[in-house]
């Protein structure tokens, strides 16, 4: 059997069932229904990740911001060669109340000896 | 018959899909399901997944076109999703099922032997290495040039000739097993 006629064998082997135009008109609207579908899919997909992202900067924000509250309360507190007399703390932002309520009751007696030696 | 020359080329649609246009899209399904549910058909042997691996096939080639370099190379996109489709279909039932057949029972003798030495020759092509058997599909069943060939199996125009060449060779011997058999 020669090349040629083994592609013709081939040929007649070939095999295209007839289908009505209703069949490819199911197909055709299977076909924009699955794709409509996986877009809508994609989207919320691209929709979670931004809030992932969004809510994980968020909290990176949240954590940054607690660490620099808790540096601007705490860094002032004296070193431990420091004498404890000579150290004055100084809370600008703090009304005198809030100032007691942030303080530790042994910070309220360091500043109370601090305040009594000055005076 | 609409003449072929006037139709937009699949670039034009493609481009004209991704700007948003839907009778585009419509036009790239109505152009490419036959050939596609076609080919899907021969691989797998019947109507209900060849549908099914037609529909994902096209679904699956709009939704990543984007990601295409060439938009001119839809065709060997869409193709090649597909036959990888229904090669995964054919690997996860097997072993294959044979095309439906459709041969009358009452038929001359002469017939017959014709319609055995078809099936001989049909069971040889599924019998093919998975490179061969994408070329003979693409070339005679779906009448493809060699340029486009090469284009959707991922190769050379002179590997796609050769594969081909060895794809007929390889046929004959099968064939032969399946005679003797």
């Amino acid at each position: 059997m020669t090349d040629e006629e083994l592609e013709q064998r081939l040929r007649r082997l070939d095999a295209r069932p007839e289908r009505d135009p209703a069949f490819w008109g199911e197909m055709a609207a299977a076909v924009r229904d699955g794709y409509a579908q996986e877009e809508a899919r994609r989207r919320r997909a691209t929709v979670t990740r931004r809030r992932r992202l969004a809510a994980s900067g968020a909290s990176i924000l949240a954590m940054a911001a607690a660490l620099a509250l808790w540096l601007r309360v705490h860094h002032h507190a004296p070193a431990a060669h420091e004498p404890m007399g000579d150290t004055f703390h100084v809370f600008e932002d703090l009304e005198p109340g809030e100032l007691l309520e942030e303080l530790s009751p042994a910070d309220v007696d360091r500043v109370a000896k601090a305040f009594n030696k000055g005076a | 018959m609409a003449d072929k020359s006037s139709e937009p080329e699949d670039a034009e649609l493609v481009a004209r899909f991704l700007g948003g246009d839907r009778t585009a899209f419509d036009a790239l399904v109505v152009r490419y399901q036959r050939p596609i549910y076609w080919l899907a058909y021969r691989y797998v042997g019947n109507d209900a997944d060849a549908k099914d691996v037609a529909q994902r096939a096209l679904v699956q080639a709009f939704v990543k076109v984007r990601a295409l370099r060439d938009v001119g190379s839809f065709r060997g996109w869409v193709y090649r999703v597909a036959v990888n489709l229904a090669l995964n279909v054919v690997r996860d039932r097997k072993p294959a099922a044979e095309l439906e057949d459709h041969v009358a029972v009452t038929q001359p003798r002469e017939r017959l032997i014709e319609d055995e030495t078809q099936r001989h020759l049909r069971a040889a092509v599924t019998r093919l290495p998975p490179q061969q058997r994408l070329v003979v599909e693409l070339r005679v069943f779906a009448e493809l040039p060699f340029r486009a060939v090469a284009e959707i199996a991922e190769c050379s125009e002179d590997s796609a000739k050769v594969n081909f060449h060895h794809a007929l060779k390889r046929l004959r011997v099968l064939m032969n097993e399946e005679n003797e058999s």
